[in-house]
């Protein structure tokens, strides 16, 4: 098919759809999801030489890679929707808050490392939504916690909530992660040290930031180092919460080491330990099935594929035939972190924590907690999918590939994600719609794939902390109903020059050719 | 008290994940078999479904 202006916006269409509803209406990511992806089927037959099994097929392989993201989506929920029935954040939140008076290391626990801990095992806004209450707290302005909270999660958000932003990145281009991993981690980790920076610079000015550099640079060094590691490693979806909780360990005994008067904190040790329990169990299991070859190559086997026959369109365009996503059942994150979540309700149940009737509340809330993502996403891979299967998603990367050029886009790349991720408040969505694209867009102009990737994550991962969804559930914890705006735009100052940062580290590895 | 519509938003959106849940494998072994007419009325109720998700939704 020909490119022009003409092509570009037809195959452009749903996207821009997409941000016109959601952004100039208002609409939601479901219904905005379900409009859009009905778009691309009707503009995909009419103009893309698609046809009635193109479009049955992209439906059954779009719920597949939809499945391999929403497994963990659904699990990390009900894990963290257990773990806040049973009252454990709110305890390790007043244990944090007991500690210490100094600004510049409340911020430290409170604002950059206690969030990014909750975005490790659950995200979905909760991280700002139980962290800024808790600054507050401490006597920081509403503004100030919502602020800290969110520059202080946001590096890791790609490789939070159990990594399923990750996942959905492996899921739609069909990268394996050890190749995306390090370019992403490396990326995620120079904005963690930055983001930590900011966090005291909000908390106490430059008072804070010169009094805290060194223990930023080296919590920074714990935290980048700790994700590298893990996500090379293949042990993705513990690389947040590890390296988090060794974090907060490390800072806590540098607080320690400083006090000259030790309060005991009102949380019991017992309570401390119980609270902390879920994730002890879900790092030693995610350790033992990834790394105990038994677990590794027995369970593997258990695995769920379909074929697919060769799918073609009236244009010419052919998608060879072959299986479709592999969803390996006992090993996949979500079965891991579900375990978990089972072995500490019993346990829970066990202390009298929970109630056998909580369990049932737990599911409910899940289940009414996660309507809205799913039906997101089964939508817009729905999209990406079609789109990747007739020349949209081509024409689409041809005429940004020819609008930038070569040495521009790297720069812009992280805003596309951003975009994404500012318009459906997920990295993993911004991924879903964007990441295709990039790759397409990055083969062309010669660019390193996995960098490009890299961009587009990470640019997502700042573009979800300015995400209006998100600060809108933030302002409602700290009393500030009817002042989203003006939140928006004191954390659109950090997210923007954050994004931009990610764009210059893009363009100097993209230089050097490191990856 | 008033009565809550089967037709409310949640519902509605509950029945639309119901059947992306189901459709899927349904509409995957009438496609290999090419039952065709059942593939068409798979695929048409995955279109309806979404046409009243985004007519009815807030």
């Amino acid at each position: 098919m020909e490119i022009n202006l003409f092509t570009w916006l037809l195959a452009a269409g749903p996207i821009i759809l997409f941000l016109i509803v959601m952004l100039g209406f208002k609409w939601g990511g479901s219904r905005a999801g379900a409009l859009s992806w009905l778009v691309t089927v009707v503009v995909a037959l009419l103009f893309f030489g698609a046809n009635f099994d193109l479009v049955a097929y992209t439906y059954i392989k779009a719920f597949f890679l939809s499945l391999d993201v929403l497994l963990i989506i659904w699990t990390a929920l009900f894990l963290f929707i257990l773990t806040e029935q049973a009252g454990t954040i709110t305890k390790i939140g007043s244990w944090l808050t007991d500690l210490t008076t100094d600004k510049a290391m409340q911020g430290i626990f409170l604002g950059w490392l206690f969030p990014s801990f909750l975005q490790g095992m659950g995200g979905f806004g909760v991280p700002v939504a139980v962290a800024a209450p808790l600054l507050v707290s401490t006597g920081f302005n509403p503004i100030q916690a919502l602020v800290m909270s969110s520059i202080g999660h946001a590096w890791g958000v790609t490789f939070g909530s159990m990594a399923s932003s990750f996942q959905s990145l492996m899921a739609v281009t069909n990268l394996p992660g050890e190749l995306l991993a390090p370019a992403t981690s490396l990326i995620l980790g120079i904005l963690a040290f930055v983001s930590g920076l900011l966090v005291t610079y909000v908390a106490d000015g430059f008072k804070g930031l010169k009094s805290a550099f060194l223990t930023t640079t080296l919590i920074s060094a714990i935290l980048a180092g700790g994700q590298y590691l893990l996500s090379t490693s293949g042990l993705w979806i513990i690389a947040v919460t590890v390296p988090a909780l060794v974090a907060l360990i490390v800072t806590y005994l540098i607080i320690d080491l400083r006090r000259s008067s030790k309060t005991p904190s009102q949380i019991s040790q017992k309570d401390l330990l119980l609270s902390f329990l879920p994730y002890v169990i879900l790092v030693s299991l995610t350790l033992v099935f990834n790394l105990v070859g038994w677990f590794k190559t027995t369970l593997s086997q258990v695995k769920f594929a379909l074929i697919f026959p060769e799918i073609s369109t009236s244009l010419g365009d052919v998608t060879a035939a072959g299986p479709g996503r592999a969803i390996r059942l006992l090993t996949h994150p979500g079965f891991i972190i579900f375990l978990s979540a089972m072995i500490t309700y019993l346990v829970f149940n066990l202390a009298g924590i929970l109630k056998k009737t909580d369990l049932t509340v737990i599911f409910k809330r899940t289940g009414k907690s996660s309507i809205s993502t799913t039906i997101s996403i089964l939508t817009m891979v729905g999209i990406a999918t079609i789109m990747s299967h007739t020349q949209m998603t081509e024409i689409l990367a041809l005429g940004i590939s020819r609008a930038f050029g070569r040495t521009v886009f790297p720069l812009a790349s992280p805003f596309i994600g951003a975009l994404g991720a500012f318009i459906t408040g997920s990295n993993s969505n911004s991924n879903v719609l964007f990441a295709a694209l990039q790759m397409r867009t990055a083969e062309l102009l010669g660019l390193s794939v996995p960098v490009i990737l890299a961009a587009q994550t990470a640019g997502g991962a700042m573009g979800s902390m300015m995400a209006p969804a998100k600060v809108i559930l933030g302002c409602a914890t700290v009393g500030l109903g009817n002042k989203e705006g003006e939140v928006i735009g004191k954390i659109l100052v950090y997210g923007v020059g954050l994004v931009l940062l990610t764009g210059i580290l893009v363009m100097v590895i993209n230089g050097y050719g490191i990856f | 008290m008033e009565k809550k519509s089967f037709f409310s938003s949640a519902n509605l959106s509950r029945i639309s994940i119901a059947a992306d849940l189901v459709i899927p494998f349904a509409l995957y072994y009438a496609m290999v078999n090419q039952s065709n007419i059942i593939a068409w009325i798979l695929l048409g109720i995955v279109v309806m479904t979404r046409l009243v998700l985004v007519i009815t939704s807030k």
